[in-house]
């Protein structure tokens, strides 16, 4: 069978995530509509190889969530595909440091860290935050991000 | 009911309907403007410009919103057929190797249905459409996303020569450059890159029954997305997706263009683009148009096709899921004939598959065809394009012919009636048409009647609905006729006789007066048919050329009870046949059992009627002009006279029954004054001629001919507000035709293919009245119009007197839910 990478037991915090509601409904039954009046010119192939590609950890976002009293980041990292790899997190103010461990997640082209959350130890203030992800003998470290933790 | 057309008709109605769309809108080129990308969330009114579409720019990607929900998740995108072919466009000159998608096959496997797909059944040597268009179904992911997402990923479409190693990472799923390019063997082939990348792109959705784990490319607010794989190097920009499709394509390849591959729409840009998600908007537009407007695509099911004796009976549904109100035109297309139907019919089958759609998206029939192996294809009509629903080959076996007998003849004065059965095997419980050949006549009989006992034993099944009687006409003597019944593919001859007929006796007409009048004459007699004593007698008075039909039905004539005892007395007739003045001839004709009988001629001297005589006043006002005044008939003073004005190609009728015209009664004292007239007609500016016709009592008379200057109307004037709004934006503000002030003004939203009537008829519009003194207040509007998250354009129109014109255009981000 082959491996869904999607039945692992990973287990992210939950976030609320809106719901969209596509809605489209034409009535008219018989209104033909040119949507582009200038016909583009079709593509043969297009260039699609990025130069210098390096792997790296990159945090899409990292927030505070006031609500639940929880830090929340989200990681990747990029143009890397490993059978498994560890991601960890890392929050620090002064000498606080509190880290939080998530099993990666294969994707099409990325590892994914997922959206990794700290609920314990915070208090107020600016807090720096870095995602770091090892699989076998790679390692790779993600720029640091500040959030600001409220009361 | 079926008619067949040939291709060229069939293919102008397509353009008759693309005309007419246009034409709806009135100017095409205005009716769907591509929704620039804007990250506005409310905008004001704004002028409206003629929106012509440019070629594909860089400056239209919207990094938030790439492609729409509907157009992404779309498992009626296209056809296994369309799939095909769209593969072999691409391909152009043909596959240099098996790897060539138009021409691969792969040996597929069952895979379980689980939270994301359903099942997909294996098959050995799949084409490639076939697989595509089963995940399609499978996943609900659109086959276009899947194509695109094989050329931008390895430019399988165009290549016709593919290495195993490009089609081994097909989709580039799990396919990364850390590896070489090399794929894990779990997702590596033609069909697992297909199957897994269209599985994972709706996996990102998190569907009900999966964990919720694709949460860092949220929709609806702020995130990083990178312009290249190195972090450090290239940086990122924050971007708020605005739906689930540009999430989904983030989560694939999570890099967003920067502005050199923007730039650069067909070449490389610098050493810090990526070009994933750009290639994949190129593609997309290139191959089947801008990612963000509804595709309109037509998707149905043939469902049941069966050889008859009738010819092929077909059955099946069909809807547009972007239009899912929307009746689908059809057609069948079976050597170079193409019959048109719709899918109008109760189908519980479209309503699974489409729980919005309404219960009569269905379509049945019987195709007329020869015996033998036909085969035909089932078009549909989209909202853009036609699609192949299926294409099928069957066997048409031959029909057995119409089976009937006379079983009576009786002769009569004038003909002779004929009574018997008739059935179509092929078609057992319709009705046989069938038709009486006699000398050069045909004359057509339905085997439609009860009682026929004797149809059911020949064709079992056939039911006692069959039978038929009828008269037919002939002259007196002996006469040979044949009776005809059609057959699927023909008609044949059931029984040939002969039959001697008696001679008719001719009507019995007394013409017993003729009066002139004013405009004409009048008749007046009876008339009876001797053997058909109750029978009314149907007349005609001929006079010069022309024909004018009377009937001898009306009560009082004692005299035909007393020649025809029993007749009764309701053949009366009496009629007024208008006429020239002078002396008019004329001759009265009756119609007898066997043909029509000359019953007298004569002459009458018609006294000459003067025209009608009218006063004329032409006042010209902004959008058209005004005409009035009074009409008499002098002949007969206290009748209204009817007026017509010929406009250019119209005639509009103007009736003289208006009271206060003191100037008729003064210029003809006994008339009275119930004889003014006035309308108003509404034009292009610039010299508009007329002319003013009045009905006398013996025909029309042209009275006056006038040009008139007419001045422009202004258009609606206004103002419009938008704002966002929960599923879709509101619209709000006031409207008023400065020509017509009181008048509410009728309006339309016009968002992609969908238009919505808005009314400005509300009160409280003090602007209205500040604007316009004299108009009132009840000229505001305010309506929500539902449309989909993230960017949308409109153009609000409105209906001025010399036509429809644009009220203004806006753009507005419609939020998420």
């Amino acid at each position: 069978m082959p491996r869904d990478p999607y039945a692992r037991r990973w287990n992210p915090a939950p976030l609320i995530i809106a719901i969209l509601t596509p809605f489209v409904v034409a009535s008219v039954a018989v209104i033909i509509l040119v949507n582009r009046a200038a016909p583009v010119p079709e593509s043969g192939e297009l260039p699609s190889t990025e130069e210098g590609v390096t792997t790296s950890v990159f945090i899409p976002f990292a927030e505070w969530d006031e609500a639940s009293g929880e830090l929340r980041v989200a990681a990747i990292v990029t143009a890397r595909v490993d059978p498994e790899g560890t991601c960890s997190l890392l929050a620090s103010n002064g000498s606080d440091r509190l880290t939080v461990e998530a099993e990666a997640i294969p994707d099409a082209s990325t590892m994914a860290c997922g959206t990794m959350v700290v609920s314990d130890g915070l208090h107020p203030g600016l807090w720096s935050v870095t995602a770091a992800y090892r699989s076998g003998g790679f390692e790779a470290v993600s720029e640091a991000v500040d959030v600001e933790v409220g009361g | 009911m079926m008619r067949r057309v040939q291709r060229a008709m069939w293919l102008a109605l397509v353009a008759c309907l693309a005309v007419l769309g246009s034409g709806l809108v009135a100017a095409p080129a205005q009716a769907a403007p591509v929704a620039a990308a804007s990250g506005a969330s409310a905008a004001s009114a704004a002028p409206a410009g003629r929106a012509v579409a440019p070629a594909l720019s860089g400056s239209s990607f919207n990094p938030g919103y790439i492609i729409s929900d509907t157009n992404f998740y779309d498992r009626y995108a296209m056809t296994e057929a369309d799939i095909q072919t769209f593969l072999n466009t691409r391909i152009g000159g043909g596959c240099a190797n098996a790897n060539c998608l138009a021409v691969a096959r792969t040996n597929t496997f069952d895979r379980a249905a689980d939270a994301v797909c359903a099942p997909y059944r294996g098959a050995a040597a799949e084409t490639t459409a076939a697989i595509i268009f089963k995940v399609q179904q499978a996943c609900g992911i659109s086959a276009r996303v899947l194509l695109v997402t094989l050329q931008k990923e390895q430019g399988l479409l165009t290549n016709t020569a593919p290495s195993d190693a490009k089609v081994a990472r097909a989709m580039g799923y799990a396919c990364p450059d850390s590896a070489g390019g090399a794929c894990d063997t779990l997702y590596a082939g033609l069909y697992n890159q297909i199957y897994w990348a269209g599985r994972q792109l709706v996996r990102y959705s998190n569907p009900p029954g999966t964990s919720n784990t694709y949460t860092w490319y949220p929709v609806g607010r702020p995130v990083a997305i990178l312009y290249h794989p190195d972090s450090a190097r290239c940086g990122a920009s924050a971007v708020t997706i605005q739906n689930k499709a540009t999430a989904a394509l983030y989560y694939y390849t999570p890099y967003q263009p920067n502005a050199a591959a923007l730039a650069n729409l067909r070449t490389t840009g610098d050493g810090c683009s990526s070009y994933g998600n750009r290639n994949f908007w190129v593609y997309y537009n290139d191959y089947f148009g801008d990612p963000t407007t509804p595709a309109g695509s037509a998707y149905g099911v043939l469902s049941s096709v069966t050889g008859t004796q009738a010819g092929i009976a077909y059955s099946g549904w069909a809807v547009i899921p972007d239009a899912i109100d929307t009746t689908v035109h059809l057609a069948i297309e079976m050597g170079g004939i193409w019959t048109p139907l719709e899918a109008d019919q109760p189908s519980t089958d479209a309503q699974a598959a489409f729980p919005d759609a309404g219960p009569n998206h269905g379509f049945s029939g019987v195709l007329p065809a020869a015996a033998g192996t036909r085969g035909f294809c089932l078009w549909a009509s989209g909202l853009k394009a036609a699609t192949v629903i299926g294409c099928r080959t069957v066997v048409v076996p031959p029909a057995s012919p119409p089976v009937g007998q006379i079983e009576s003849i009786v002769p009569a004065a004038g003909g002779f009636t004929i009574s018997g059965w008739a059935v179509l095997p092929a078609t057992p419980t319709a009705p046989a048409h069938l038709a009486v050949n006699i000398g050069p006549r045909w004359l057509s009989v339905e085997a439609d009647q009860p009682g026929a006992a004797a149809a059911d034993v020949a064709v079992p099944g056939a039911g006692t609905t069959h039978g038929f009687s009828a008269f037919i006409p002939a002259s007196p003597g002996a006469q040979s006729f044949c009776l005809w019944a059609s057959g699927v593919v023909g008609a044949v001859v059931l029984e040939c006789r002969s039959v001697t007929v008696a001679s008719a006796q001719a009507p019995q007409v007394v013409l017993s007066q003729v009066a002139p009048t004013v405009g004409g004459f009048t008749i007046s007699g009876w008339a009876v048919q001797p053997g058909a004593l109750t029978s009314q007698v149907h007349l005609a008075v001929n006079i010069g050329s022309r024909w004018l039909s009377v009937e001898a039905d009306q009560p009082g004539a004692t005299a035909a009870e007393t020649a025809f005892p029993g007749a009764g007395t309701t053949h009366a007739f009496s009629a007024t046949i208008p006429a020239s003045p002078g002396t008019q001839s004329f001759c009265l004709w009756a119609s007898g059992v066997d043909r029509a009988y000359q019953v007298e001629c004569r002459s009458v001297t018609v006294a000459a009627t003067p025209p009608p005589v009218a006063e004329l006043n032409v006042q010209a006002i902004a959008g058209g002009f005004t005409v009035s005044g009074w009409a008499v008939l002098p002949s007969a003073l206290t009748s209204p006279v009817h007026l017509a004005v010929n406009l250019g190609p119209q005639w509009i009728s103007v009736e003289a029954d208006q009271p206060g015209a003191t100037g008729a009664e003064a210029a003809f004292p006994g008339a009275g004054t119930v004889h003014a007239y006035s309308a108003t007609f509404m034009t292009p500016p610039g010299n508009q001629s007329f002319c003013l016709w009045a009905s006398g009592i013996d025909r029309a008379y042209q009275l006056a001919c006038r040009t008139v200057a007419v001045a422009a109307a202004a258009p609606p004037t206004g103002e419009m507000t938008v704002q966002p709004a929960p599923g879709g934006f509101t619209i709000s503000g006031w409207a008023v035709l400065p020509s017509s002030l009181t008048t509410p003004v009728h309006m339309a939203v016009n968002i992609g293919p969908r238009w919505i009537s808005v009314e400005a008829d509300q009160p409280g519009a003090t602007a209205a009245e500040a604007a316009f003194p004299g108009a009132g207040t009840t000229h505001g509007f305010s309506a929500l119009i539902p449309a989909s998250p993230g960017p949308q354009s409109f153009c609000l129109w409105a209906s001025g007197v010399s036509g429809a014109s644009v009220f203004a255009c806006s753009s507005v981000t419609v939020p998420s839910a």
